[in-house]
């Protein structure tokens, strides 16, 4: 009955393609004036995006490509070459630093960003994981603690680069796809209240955190300093009204607002395209997570659900926050705008997980598998879903 | 599952809802504070007008500076670590303005931390300073272009010029026409980025509009003559002050006026009340015997006194009221040659008295005196004629000779001019024309029809009578110029204080005009309170020689021709003579100007037909256009002057 399906869900091909065009014309419109400045033509970032976004779209077709079952055999070696990239990240002279934070890692003419991996990484894991233990989810030791361990090292080590958005988001996939394997409440609470106390001492620990936070809190007293990128984003974003200035129209883009064309491009969405071209971006992300969620709910096994509901959880969230930051909902997290802000790894790591989803749609491909033990193993475990 | 849904579905939501909020909601408080900071509106300053003296000379110029603004609200580092607060930022914006400016940092700190949204913080700044912080690329801190004002001259004229202060004229010419010299301010909206860049990018499109500039009369080369020679006057007899003036009567035209002791434009805060007072303009003094002169006039003219008759001059003393006049010639029956001449106080007093207070003070009022002359100076007074009922003969007598009135020194200059011009009076004249902005050429205003003060037959009269003044037997032959005949008259008058006479405390003064024949200028010459020589022919007349003759031969007078009548160039003002000094090179080409000082280098252009716009001060570094290249369209040279080097060695 899978295979009557096809390979690409059209509604969630179309939302994305939608959202990929906004987001090339709109980091151009922001990007044209700062690349002039900076680089000498306008069409730099543009440029730089293009080959991302071809990057990506390979990487997507990949995916969608390659069954997603066969990850589940790929669970061990992918978690230790995650847990050592982003250890990589952190010897000083190899990571590259910007903005006070070793985050990339320098690949040719581009760079990439381990932490982008770590999310899928441990959303893989934890999927494989969870779908194996089943109901033992429920017990302490062989169950819940497991999977608990493998993020907490996982989420130490985003820590360190340092990347709290990052961190937190994989806190809220580990938490939630938990929740999902139906873990038992109080386990979960008491994740809950652990995090929460992580999260106190991170930012009583870094200075500039606690800053965010007041800048957050009150951005228009913090505006000189360090409020200013915010104070900005709230002038952007309000000044859309209705239906925007118009696109390329925006005025806050002449070096007013801070990572216009980065992680505060749904600013200069809303202060081009009004609160019209806010609410249909917003909703091509709901329909997303709709389609999502559909995938997740009609995979062919525990594993392809619990994958197919990370990665709709992890684009679905980091979008809602990215907005939330931008209106000073939630203190800046440096997350990016899925499919519509610049930044290379989060793009490709993006389409990538729509590839997933696409082949978690199409039900994967049955695979030959050399190793009859270890097909045995696979097999075990869809078994005992469909059971 | 579906848990976990609701949950996004409910941030979804909350998300939509401040997106709501921030831009339907609150949007137009956002959309003016985008506009706010997007846009700037910013007041520029004319470039103030210039002055130039009656062939085109400059007397007052402006000079591009920069001046710095801070828009407090506004300030931030562009580059670099952002401080941690605000009160951090300040501090450290604070230091580093203080350092580039050279000013306490106490005062910087002021101005950052002022409620206001516009802040001047340094004004007119020379250019080094200014490349020094916009170097420290700070957001907040902007840059107009402002003209400040120069004196190529130095104290040449200073006290009819008058002087700047920061952004209006405060003393003379400068004051009088601040409006005009001052112009339109620009008011400009831009729309700048974070860094304020695009707006101040170039500041010169930040130069707004010009103001008008100024054509004096003053003939710079006759008032460098007069100031040379009352300075040599001053010292010579430790006076306390000397002036002259120098009009011409045809005209009204004031070719020169100066008071010594001026003083420096640059020392202008430190000068004393001496220094600044203008003298010539508003110095109210009692004239003494110069007076003489239109007592007669007036008594000629109103037909009491004829040209033939003689009068009792009562042998140096004579009572009248119960009052003791005297004289220092004892004259005995004299033709009125001879009372000139000698200047007898008895039968000026008589004359004065025949006419009778009334008519001698309306005669008075006609002359000028006891009433603004209307010359634009804020310094123009009145002087002071006594009110009319108190005119008795003690008064009536007193008055004729020049005790009891004040006169200021160019009421008495434009009467005797009066006389020069065969009885008409034009108002003295101290602005010719000007350029507004835009004009391509000078708009000369129109010469005021002359008032007739006194008939032309009694001013022929009074030209033989002081003309009288300057022969063998008169108190004016020191005043006399070799080849010319001129006609004047003395004065030394005794000072007031305390409501006393005191014998040593005089003002001497000479008065009069050449030459005799077809006067071409008016010369009164005052020392005041002069230390041994005191009377006016022997300190004052032989100041107005000098002055006569080296200002005749600039003007081109020639001497007395067999004929006995003088030779005469074109007048002055004669606009013939004014086209050919722009064209006198003919060459069309921008001459060398660099490493010429300012005002060399302004005469240069001048002698081109060309205007100089400085920038800088110093020496002349580069130009633009270029030495060699044929005339702008705008006949307008810029000369960037450089203080590197103040002056040129001499070899």
């Amino acid at each position: 009955m899978h295979s009557m399906r096809g390979r690409y869900d059209p509604i969630l091909l179309g939302v994305v393609l939608m959202l990929l065009v906004i987001g090339a014309v709109m980091i151009y419109s922001a990007s044209a004036i700062i690349a002039m400045k900076t680089h000498g033509s306008t069409d730099y970032f543009i440029r730089r995006h293009a080959v991302y976004l071809i990057v990506g779209m390979t990487g997507m077709y990949a995916a969608s490509r390659i069954p997603y079952q066969s990850y589940a055999y790929k669970v061990a070696p992918l978690l230790a070459a995650i847990l050592i990239s982003l250890l990589i990240v952190v010897i000083p002279g190899v990571g590259r630093k910007a903005w006070g934070a070793s985050r990339w890692m320098p690949l040719g003419p581009l760079s990439f960003q381990p932490s982008e991996f770590a999310k899928l990484g441990l959303i893989i894991y934890l999927a494989y994981i969870l779908s194996k233990k089943q109901d033992r989810v429920k017990l302490w030791w062989s169950g819940f603690a497991p999977p608990l361990f493998v993020a907490s090292v996982m989420i130490g080590l985003v820590m360190m680069h340092p990347d709290f958005g990052t961190a937190a988001t994989l806190l809220l996939i580990t938490f939630s796809l938990l929740f999902i394997a139906g873990a038992r409440m109080i386990y979960l609470a008491m994740l809950g209240l652990a995090g929460a106390g992580f999260a106190f001492a991170a930012v009583s620990l870094e200075a500039y955190r606690m800053r965010r936070i007041l800048a957050f809190l009150n951005p228009e007293q913090h505006k000189q300093d360090i409020g200013y990128q915010i104070w900005e984003s709230l002038i952007t974003v309000g000044s859309g009204g209705w239906t925007g200035q118009g696109l390329g129209a925006g005025t806050q883009k002449l070096l007013y607002l801070p990572a216009a064309h980065t992680d505060f491009i749904f600013s200069m969405i809303a202060e081009e395209l009004g609160f019209v071209g806010v609410v249909f971006v917003a909703a091509l992300f709901a329909v997303l997570v709709w389609r999502g969620v559909y995938i997740a709910m009609t995979a062919r096994e525990a594993f392809g659900c619990y994958l197919a509901f990370g990665v709709t959880l992890s684009l679905g969230m980091q979008a809602l926050v990215n907005m939330a930051v931008a209106m000073s909902l939630l203190p800046t997290k440096g997350l990016t705008l899925p499919f519509i802000s610049y930044g290379g790894t989060s793009l490709v790591l993006s389409l990538t997980m729509i590839g997933i989803l696409f082949n978690i749609h199409a039900g994967g491909q049955p695979f030959e598998e050399p190793h009859a033990r270890r097909a045995h193993a696979a097999k075990r475990f869809i078994m005992m879903k469909d059971a | 599952m579906a848990a976990m849904a609701c949950l996004m579905a409910v941030f979804f939501l909350l998300v939509l809802g401040r997106a709501y909020d921030l831009m339907i909601l609150q949007g137009e408080k956002y959309a003016r504070l985008a506009n706010s900071q997007t846009e700037v509106s910013v007041e520029i300053p004319a470039r103030r007008g210039e002055i130039f003296d009656r062939n085109g000379a400059p007397l007052a110029v402006s000079v591009e500076k920069s001046s710095i603004y801070l828009m407090p609200g506004d300030i931030r580092i562009m580059y670099g670590p952002r401080p941690p607060s605000r009160e951090d930022l300040r501090e450290q914006v604070a230091g580093q303005l203080a350092l580039a400016l050279g000013m306490p940092v106490d005062q910087v700190r002021k101005r950052i931390h002022a409620q206001s949204s516009f802040q001047w913080l340094a004004r007119k700044v020379d250019d080094e300073t200014a490349r020094k912080v916009r170097d420290l690329q700070l957001a907040g801190v902007g840059f107009v272009k402002e003209s400040e004002r120069q004196y190529p001259n130095g104290s040449l004229a200073i006290h009819a010029l008058g002087m700047m202060g920061l952004d209006k004229g405060i003393e003379g010419v400068e004051e009088h026409f601040n409006d005009v010299l001052n112009g339109r301010k620009l008011n400009v909206t831009r729309v700048r980025d974070a860094r304020g860049l695009n707006l101040f990018a170039d500041e010169r499109e930040l130069v707004g509009s010009r103001g008008a500039d100024l054509w004096l009369t003053i003939d710079r080369t006759i008032q460098l003559i007069v100031e040379q020679e009352i300075r040599a006057a001053h010292e010579k007899s430790h006076a306390l002050r000397t002036a002259a003036v120098v009009q011409d009567p045809a005209t009204g035209d004031i070719l020169a006026i100066a008071s010594w002791p001026a003083y420096e434009p640059e020392n202008f805060q430190t000068a004393s009340v001496l220094e600044r007072y203008p003298f010539a303009f508003n110095g109210a003094y009692e004239p003494g015997s110069t007076m003489k002169v239109f007592t007669l006039a007036a008594a000629l003219d109103h037909r009491v006194l004829q040209p033939d008759e003689r009068l009792d001059c009562e042998n140096g003393r004579w009572t009248v009221g119960g009052k003791v006049i005297k004289d220092d010639h004892r004259l005995g029956l004299s033709s009125i040659e001879q009372i000139l001449a000698q200047s007898s106080n008895i039968c000026s007093a008589k004359i004065g008295l025949r006419l009778g207070g009334e008519t001698l003070r309306q005669y008075f009022l006609r002359f000028g005196f006891g009433a603004r002359t209307g010359v634009d100076h804020p310094a123009d007074s009145k002087g002071l004629l006594q009110p009319a009922e108190q005119w008795g003969q003690v008064v009536t007598a007193n008055v004729s000779f020049g005790q009891g009135i004040s006169v200021t020194p160019l009421q008495l200059t434009s009467g005797v001019s009066a006389i020069a011009n065969g009885g008409v009076q034009r108002r003295p004249r101290l602005v010719r024309g000007m350029r507004e902005p835009g004009d391509s050429s000078i708009r000369e205003f129109p010469l005021e029809e002359g008032r007739e003060i006194v008939s032309a037959s009694a001013a022929s009269i009074m030209k033989r009578l002081m003309h009288a003044v300057t022969g063998p037997q008169g108190t004016g032959k020191s005043a006399n110029v070799e080849g010319f005949k001129s006609a004047g008259k003395t004065g030394t008058a005794q000072k007031a204080e305390k409501g006393e006479y005191p014998d040593h405390l005089r003002i001497a003064s000479y008065a009069g005009f050449i030459p005799l024949e077809k006067p071409r200028i008016t010369i009164l010459v005052i020392v005041d309170e002069p230390k041994g020589d005191r009377y006016g022919s022997q300190v004052a007349a032989p100041v107005f020689s000098r002055i006569a003759a080296r200002s005749l031969k600039y003007l081109g007078v020639t001497p007395v021709s067999a004929s006995g009548v003088a030779a005469v160039l074109p007048p002055v003002n004669d606009p013939a003579r004014e086209e050919q000094r722009p064209a006198a090179p003919g060459s069309g080409k921008v001459p060398e100007l660099r490493g010429l000082s300012m005002i060399e280098a302004m005469n240069q252009a001048r002698d081109a037909g060309l205007r100089v716009a400085p920038a800088g001060s110093g020496i002349a570094e580069q130009q633009d256009p270029p030495a060699g290249n044929p005339l702008p369209a705008n006949r307008e040279v810029r000369v960037f002057f450089t203080s590197g080097v103040h002056a040129r060695e001499e070899p």
